[in-house]
């Protein structure tokens, strides 16, 4: 080709060319190689604009500059234009430019030049290049459903336009002023999009097709995806948008009542603990808690340092089949979740903003007799109990004096005794902090309650960026989260820092990156002691928070009790900090076709921050102490290094192989100190750092190390996509276990047949898909100590020093034995089979997917109780225990549309069964494990309630006098209106051996129901939560029904059995039976079922029309109720008890309701904007 | 060519398998066996070993273990199950069942002390494991060692027969240590502590350490367990006349009777085997501190101390009245109450006035033994009102509070707990044999297998000293010590001769009661005497009226002389399908 004949044609054709513009096509096209056919690559080039009320000429230097070309244009194409506005995402250069210039403009393409006209001028070509002028057309056509009918009410748009139809009553359209490029899009509820290029077309057809696309959607199933329609595995996905419109601290949280199968307890505390059971309980004395893999990164829980708005997708892995890709840590189920990243395109902000009120229930709260009524009980109780003045008959009291009837004080002094207002030692002249006087508290009842709760704000900031183009995207997000406790003084707050980009290095690789930075701040309650504020039992009913000088009340300052209020005052300055740091690196490489490598590494690092002060407190139920400090520093950190390669393929059009082969290395390191110090001159808070204090009191430090190194490998095989087989092998080495028991095999298959798609199943046209699935999976439980194999030993001053000189006050170090190893200790090895069909029903308007296991735990590493005579240590874990949890998960959805497509509603619901039963323990049928309040015994369930059974009330003194005596006290016990204690073994005594399994805290079932509907801008959605069928062991009870340890009596106390009140809630009044009937029993033992209304939400969104004017794409205002309504026959002051401690052990006190922080009713108010 | 590099590179990386030092995760601040195989370790050891003496710190994660019911003090088996005391306090209820002998297999006390015992046992077997394993240290030193380590291992198995009974000895060759409780234990416990006194040495570099006379000493103590009097008289000869203290003092009866329970007079003549104590030590919360007793004291601001568990009981303190001639009321000490603030059964309003009787005649001891109101609590001021001391609601148990377990207050802060779960710790030893137990189990021998004379020398010996050391003092307006006696303190020797082996008896035993109250011996002795049914059915009748906690309650014979053996424990011994432990007669099976 001349190129210089060409260059010259160009110039003479256009005069008005600037000069400038002539002495860039000069330069570009003297310097550029042409060839033929280089104008269509060109046109097809994508670009991505984001201009704003740009000149035109601005708009299309941007374009040279991102695809590499040159325009030369006429000034007049250009003079008439308005300013732009363009939002273009990845758009050919073709397309661009008919909308630029509102298909005006021809255009000819000379080798990186693109020369362009008016449309409809008369130059048509130049030196043999023809023009290509913009096609304009109208376009009619019609649109059908799935059954060939009219659809009316389909939306058509130009796609980049806002040129748009709607199809009428007979599904008919008509469309002006498109060329052959336009793309129309086709949308309607229900149905999957179409996209349609006009091409040379003036009549289309289109029939819409019923919305199967979920199907298509590509899961996340560890170390690879794969599309929903070919997993045979049982994956449950989570919506999370769903997920995240429930307000909680910690994303496990907003996992309950979502997944069949996932049970999880929550503890209403801000920044609390939450656990996950998936299908049942996998251990007995190690961990349940399953496996989160974060963007590829494994973790073991601390998910409230995540921010769950920047979730894009979660997954949990239900069976063994999916799960055994981590094989040795797979037992309890994985839970895999990928965050947000950014797409090609433009830039995208979002604003995500909610605050909102809590409150505790005050149906839930338990109801307290009054200070008069508490008097009166005191009397009964002192009558009852023959605790009188042997000449007056009448009971002393220093409270109430020593009358026939108790007199309620109106102040307590400090000795404990009872005065009245008119009384001189009432005087607060008397008043000295250590001589105090307070008002007594007679209204008791829910006095405390209304101490220690509190109405508390709750709020959560986020904001999201995303973008980018093919060559890189980012995507990044800030979030700041405050949710104050509901009980005075806690509170959590979160600042998080999310940031990814990836990049391609050409076109075969890309390598990024994400990276989350969190610090997270909370003052927490202890929960796990008599005096915990949750507890509110320990405190005397007529004790008020304050004396009258406004100090707090306790036990220090007179004969009062602890006081919570004060615990929590005392407590308010001590925050625990968390620091996180968690993320990943990554390279991907095509290497072949269809053959991908990838390298990830991850860390995740995470710090604690702990400086306790506990003041010399003079309200400290037992005598005041000095002040001290302990300041506890921990971190720990992980990393992993994965290797996979990845390699698919389909030949012979039916047979689609997925493989995949990967090593992943995994190395965890924690180290902590602790040091004490005392001797605090000031409490001041600045004085609260360990230089301040005086006296060393302890210094203490150490950690952990553990390492996993492991190799897997995958295979998918779908043929026709009928029938689907998979299988996966890992081989896992751990350094908790010896040489010798060092590696583990795991190995898994499964299949589906897509039964939908064979002959036979075409005639069944309500069935749009149905897929049964069968899979067999060998998963293990590495979580016991690290060092489970070595026998060592440790020194401590506490227990292995000793004075042998004499001195007083100094000590000699020695040792003792500490840890006993086990080299015998494998994994705990887990069979789980399991068989389920997905189906999608009615025009896709119903999904189904269920699925029925059987989970077999073996070589269970048991911490088995020993006999005191081997010492105290620590012992090793054993593989001895077996169990089976066998259960049901059932997932409903139901989506429908009414009024023309404008109302669109959606059910979903899921329910799950399981059943637990330990089938073999450690020496033989007659062991078991202790917990508290339970035994885990063969034949039962794990952590079985345990205790003894009643069988009413003695009527009668005969009845009493009749039946074997309890606990060898027939003088106390074996009276009429006492409980009757059943005689289990017959013995004719009752005593310990009549205790027995009396409940369970494992649920008949659990469901979840999530209602939503959307109409013109408003959407309404309810989600509802609950158990049924499980017992809760309600300890609390034992506290405030029985007189001798209740300092403060629940109204129970007031309904006693008496000869006219045969049918009463407790035994007669005698707190010397006390010690007998206070023991682990049936009274005990409640219903614990629940429904939990746990979310109400009502949005509304602007339409587009408004959204425009402000440059905006999404504005939706909401407001929301969480937690607002409880249905329970529990009485204690929560129902959702199963967490108390997380980790190993856990299992054991399932159900045990020792005080529980209750969860918050919230009222928000939310809004969402983005741009 | 780049593509092949590429693919090889990945290869290499999936196939790279880990060197095993990715694999050796060693524990982290812990020492392995074979670090103990010297004399240095084996001292570390026997320290650990030591150690557990006060009951405290038999734990598995390096913290204090068990609470009060493994203290070295007994409190909860010796005194609170006897007729000396009532465990109460802030939680009425939970002690009753050990006064009203109505103690369950599951109560957790019984653990805590089985706990402790074995631990202190299964230490000691530690000790007894490294010197095996041991090579190049002399057989002198390893011979030392096992002398003290079989001592401890006496010692801690002595323990366990004394309350429990039916208990299972184990030595440092068994690999399984469950075996049967069907066997009496006596002649192992006698191997261990006979070959103590045979092989340790005569005085110890370190006072803690037990010498050849403790040992002695105490298998005096073990020979009277079992009533082998000729045996234990002789033992108790020798070291009446040449016995000497660890750090090399002849042993005689201190100055003061309160000198044996002061801590700035420790280990003095007196102290024939002490536990140490000490505070302020850098251990976190004093656990070394005789933490065992932390909660028997008064519950008062100024001290820091609590709980008030632990009361003397009223029989108790009335056994100490004596007549206008200085000797106990041996048959009538219980007729009637010496005065007290006690009101009724309830509450003691500190609001009324109470004036002590002065003029009845007491035994010095008394003061030194027990708190009572208006009477000077060591330099700490009056006792008062005792609902002032008593905390909530524990003035259920009586007046009185224990004694010679408390600091002064000159002491407090020094030698008593800077930090920890109350002030109360502190660094008093706790002596598990001190002289005059001494003398007055010669004096029991003298009873039954000598000389009835002898036996009154050896109760007078103890007498003159009470007599002639410090008596507690009424105070000025100021709070300082008067010249005149708190009370109408009489004391006296037996001067006239027992006439018969009974009267004898009587006398010593009750000289035991006076002189050894609230160190936690008297239930064991009423229990080796035979008497504890009929004794403690008298007190539990008529301390019954006077507190309603013990109201009601009797002494199951044949069954409460022991305490049963931890339920929990049984059900830990199943070996090949069977429990290797049996519980004790008369506890549900």
């Amino acid at each position: 080709m001349n190129f210089f004949k060409s260059y010259q044609a160009v110039f003479f054709a256009f005069m008005r060319v600037s000069f400038i513009q002539m002495t860039i096509a000069i330069t570009s096209t003297v310097l550029a190689h042409a060839h033929d056919g280089n104008g269509q690559q060109i046109m097809d080039k994508k670009i991505f604009l984001n201009a704003k009320n740009q000149s035109i000429t601005e708009v299309l230097k941007a374009i040279e500059k991102q695809i590499h070309i040159t325009f030369t244009y006429s000034a007049e194409l250009v003079k008439k234009q308005n300013r732009v506005t363009a939002n273009y995402d990845s758009v050919s250069l073709r397309d661009a430019l008919n909308r630029l210039f509102n298909d005006k403009v021809a255009y000819l393409v000379v080798d990186d030049q693109v020369i362009l006209r008016p449309s409809g001028t008369s130059v048509a070509s130049l030196d043999g290049y023809t023009f290509t002028e913009p096609v304009l057309a109208t376009i009619e056509g019609s649109v059908m459903d799935e059954n060939g009918q009219p659809l009316p009410g389909v939306s058509i748009l130009e796609k980049g336009t806002t040129k748009g139809a709607t199809t009428d009553n007979d599904g008919k359209f008509v469309i002006e002023g498109v060329n052959e490029n336009s793309v129309l899009i086709f949308s309607f509820i229900g149905y999957a999009t179409q996209e349609i290029t006009v091409g040379t077309q003036t009549q289309i057809r289109i029939q819409m097709q019923v919305d199967v696309q979920s199907l298509n959607e590509v899961i996340v199933v560890g170390y690879n995806t794969q599309e929903r329609r070919d997993i045979t595995g049982s994956i449950s996905s989570v919506n999370t948008e769903q997920l995240t419109m429930v307000p909680a601290t910690n994303l496990a949280e907003q996992l309950q009542g979502r997944v069949a199968g996932v049970t999880v307890g929550t503890n209403g505390q801000p920044g609390g603990n939450v656990m996950v059971r998936i299908r049942g309980i996998g251990s007995i004395t190690g961990s349940s808690d399953p496996l989160y893999v974060i963007d590829g990164v494994p973790t073991q829980g601390n998910l409230s340092q995540l921010n769950s708005n920047d979730i894009e997708s979660m997954q949990v892995l239900k069976d063994a089949s999916a799960a055994s890709i981590y094989g040795a840590r797979a037992s309890n189920g994985v839970v895999i979740i990928t965050t947000k990243k950014g797409k090609a395109g433009k830039t995208q902000f979002s604003a995500d903003v909610y605050v909102g009120l809590q409150q505790i229930s005050k149906s839930m709260q338990p109801k307290f007799v009054n200070g008069q009524q508490y008097a009166d009980l005191t009397w009964a109780n002192a009558r009852a109990t023959g605790n009188v003045d042997p000449t007056t008959g009448n009971p002393n009291n220093q409270l109430f004096g020593n009358g026939a009837n108790p007199v309620v004080p109106d102040y307590i002094i400090h000795t404990g005794v009872g005065v009245s207002a008119s009384d001189p030692r009432a005087d607060i002249s008397n008043y000295t902090p250590e001589e105090p006087i307070a008002e007594a508290n007679k209204a008791g009842g829910d006095y405390w309650f209304r101490q220690l709760y509190r109405t508390a704000p709750i709020q959560s900031f986020n904001l999201n960026a995303s973008g980018g183009s093919e060559n890189g995207r980012y995507a990044f997000s800030g979030g700041y989260f405050n949710q104050e406790g509901i009980l005075e003084y806690t509170g959590f707050k979160r600042y998080s820092l999310r940031a990814n980009t990836e990049f391609n290095i050409g076109k075969r690789v890309f390598i990024g990156e994400n990276i989350q930075l969190s610090y997270t701040d909370n003052v927490g309650t202890s929960q796990n002691d008599d005096d915990a504020p949750v507890a509110l039992v320990n405190t005397q009913l007529l004790q008020p928070v304050r004396d009258i000088a406004g100090n707090f009340t306790g036990s220090a300052t007179g004969n009062f009790y602890g006081n919570p209020y004060a615990t929590l005052y005392r407590n308010k300055d001590n925050h625990t900090y968390n620091g996180r740091a968690f993320g990943n690196i990554y390279m991907e490489a095509e290497i072949l076709k269809g053959l991908r490598a990838r390298t990830n590494l991850g860390i995740d690092y995470f710090t604690t921050d702990l400086a306790q002060f506990t003041p010399a407190s003079p309200e400290s139920r037992t005598a005041s102490q000095n002040a001290q400090l302990a300041v506890t520093n921990n971190y720990r950190i992980n990393w992993n290094w994965t290797n996979t390669l990845n390699y698919s393929t389909e030949f012979k059009e039916i047979h689609r192989i997925t493989l995949l082969a990967g090593t992943e290395a995994i190395s965890n390191k924690y180290r902590y100190s602790e040091t004490v110090k005392s001797g605090y001159n000031s409490e001041a808070l600045e004085y609260r750092t360990l230089s301040a204090g005086e006296t060393l009191v302890s210094a203490n430090g150490g950690g952990e190390d553990s390492g996993l190194f492991s190799y897997f490998f995958k295979a998918d095989y779908s043929l026709a996509d009928k029938y689907l087989l998979t299988g996966t092998v890992r081989r896992d080495g751990s350094s908790r276990f010896t040489e010798e028991n060092r590696w583990g095999t795991f190995t898994a298959f499964s299949a589906g047949w897509r039964l939908s798609s064979e002959a036979f199943m075409q005639n069944i046209s309500f069935i749009n898909d149905l897929k049964i699935r069968a899979s067999w999976g060998q998963t293990g439980n590495q979580e016991i100590d690290e060092y489970n194999q070595y026998t060592t030993y440790a020194s401590s001053p506490a227990s292995t020093s000793y004075d042998i000189e004499g001195t007083n006050t100094s000590i000699i170090t020695g040792y003792s034995s500490r840890n006993q190893g086990n080299p015998d200790a494998q994994w705990e090895a887990q069979v789980m089979t399991n068989v389920g069909f997905d189906a999608t029903l009615w025009d896709s308007r119903i999904t189904v997917a269920f699925d029925a296991y059987n989970r077999e735990s073996s070589k269970l590493l048991l911490n088995v109780p020993r006999p005191a005579t081997d010492g105290q240590k620590n012992f090793p874990a054993q593989n001895v225990g077996e169990m089976v949890n066998k259960g049901i998960d059932v997932l409903v959805g139901y989506n429908g549309t009414a009024s023309a497509g404008e109302l669109t509603y959606g059910v979903s619901a899921n329910w799950s069964t399981y059943s637990n039963e330990v089938t073999r323990l450690y020496g033989g049928d007659d062991t078991f494990i202790s917990g508290t309040y339970t035994r885990t015994l063969v034949g039962e369930p794990i952590s079985s309630f345990y205790g003894y059974t009643i069988d009413g009330f003695f009527q009668s003194q005969e009845e009493a006098d009749a039946h074997p005596a309890q606990g060898g006290n027939r003088a106390v016990n074996n009276q009429a209106g006492r409980w009757k204690f059943r005689d289990r073994n017959n013995d004719g005594a009752i005593d310990s051996q009549d205790q027995g399994v009396i409940g369970s805290a494992i649920p008949k079932f659990t469901y979840g129901l999530n209602l939503s509907a959307a109409y013109k801008g408003f959407d309404v959605s309810l989600f509802l939560q609950g158990v049924y069928g499980n017992d809760l062991y309600n300890d609390q009870l034992s506290n405030v029904d029985f007189l001798s340890n209740g300092s403060y009596p629940s109204e129970r106390t007031l309904d006693t059995w008496t000869p006219d009140n045969r049918d009463a809630a407790l035994p007669a009044l005698n707190s010397l039976a006390d010690s007998w009937e206070n023991q682990a029993s049936t009274y005990f033992v409640e219903k614990g079922s629940y429904l939990r209304f746990r979310n109400a939400q009502i949005g509304f969104s602007l339409p587009t029309s408004v959204l425009s004017r402000i440059s905006a794409s999404k504005l939706r205002f909401y407001v929301q109720a969480s937690n607002f309504l409880t249905i329970t026959d529990y009485r204690g002051l929560e129902p959702e008890v199963n967490v108390r401690y997380q980790g190993s052990g856990s299992n054991l006190t399932t159900g045990v309701d020792q005080g529980v922080y209750p969860l918050a009713k919230m009222y928000l108010v939310g809004l969402q904007l983005g741009f | 060519m780049k593509r092949i590099l590429l693919t090889t590179a990945i290869l290499l990386i999936l196939t790279i398998s880990c060197t095993d030092s990715f694999f050796e995760k060693r524990p982290i601040g812990q020492a392995d066996e074979e670090l103990f195989y010297n004399e240095d370790g084996i001292d570390q050891l026997l320290i650990g070993a030591y150690s557990l003496l006060d009951g405290v710190g038999a734990s598995s994660d390096g913290g204090r273990g068990a609470g009060w019911g493994a203290s070295v003090s007994n409190w909860v088996w010796g005194d609170v199950s006897s007729d000396d005391a009532y465990y109460v306090g802030y939680d009425d209820g939970a002690g009753y069942k050990y006064e009203r002998h109505d103690v369950q297999t599951d109560d957790g006390l019984l653990r805590e002390k089985w706990i402790a015992l074995y631990d202190g046992i299964s230490r000691s077997n530690d000790v007894m494991r490294a010197i095996a394993n041991t090579e190049g240290v002399t057989e002198a030193t390893l011979t030392r060692f096992t002398a003290e380590a079989r001592f401890l291992r006496g010692f801690y198995h002595f323990e366990l027969r004394k309350i429990f009974n039916r208990v299972p000895y184990l030595d440092e060759t068994l690999t399984d240590t469950r075996v049967n409780n069907d066997r009496e234990i006596w002649p192992d416990i006698e191997a261990d502590v006979q070959f103590a006194a045979d092989n340790l040495p005569l005085t110890q570099e370190q006072v803690g350490r037990t010498n050849s006379w403790g040992a002695k000493a105490f298998l005096a103590k073990v020979y009277l367990y079992q009533s082998k009097y000729t045996e234990a008289k002789a033992l108790l000869d020798e070291v009446i006349a040449s016995g000497v203290t660890s750090n090399g003092l002849k042993y005689d009866l201190a100055e003061n009777f309160r000198d044996a329970f002061d801590i700035e007079a420790e280990n003095g003549p007196e102290s024939v085997i002490a536990v140490q104590g000490s505070v302020n030590d850098g251990s976190p919360e004093s656990d070394n501190g005789n933490f065992g007793d932390i909660i028997n004291h008064p519950v008062f601001n100024e001290a820091g101390t609590c709980c008030s568990f632990n009361k003397p009981s009223q029989n108790l303190v009335n056994s100490f009245k004596t007549g206008a001639d200085g000797l106990p009321l041996l048959d009538d000490f219980n007729a009637s109450d010496l005065k007290n603030e006690t009101v009724g059964t309830g509450y003691v309003s500190c609001e009324e006035e109470f004036i002590n009787d002065s003029q009845a005649p007491l035994d010095p001891r008394l003061d030194w033994t027990v708190g009572r109101r208006g009477i000077a609590y060591l330099d700490w001021g009056l006792a008062p009102c005792v609902a002032e001391w008593s905390g909530g609601g524990g003035n259920y148990g009586g007046p009185y509070w224990p004694i010679k377990n408390m600091f002064r207050k000159s002491q407090k802060g020094t030698l008593s707990a800077e930090t920890g779960w109350t002030g109360g710790a502190d660094a008093h030893n706790y002596n598990i044999i001190r002289f005059a137990d001494v003398l007055l189990w010669a004096a029991e021998c003298e009873v039954e297998v000598g000389s009835l004379d002898q036996a009154r020398e050896y109760v007078n010996r103890v007498r003159r000293r009470a007599r002639d050391g410090n008596y507690v003092m009424e105070l000025d307006d100021e709070g300082n010590p008067t010249a005149n006696p708190a009370a109408n303190y009489q004391i006296n020797e037996y001067t006239t001769a027992w006439t018969d082996q009974a009267t004898a008896r009587q006398a010593v035993r009750f000289e035991r009661r006076l002189e050894l109250g609230m160190e936690g011996h008297r239930f064991f002795d009423l229990v080796r005497w035979g008497v504890a049914n009929e004794v403690l059915d008298e007190y539990l009748e008529e301390e019954g009226t006077k507190r309603p906690l013990l109201s009601g309650a009797s002494f199951p014979e044949n069954k409460a002389e022991y305490f049963p053996i931890p339920q929990t424990e049984i059900n830990n011994s199943y070996r090949d399908g069977q429990p290797t432990l049996t519980q004790n007669t008369g506890y549900p099976q």
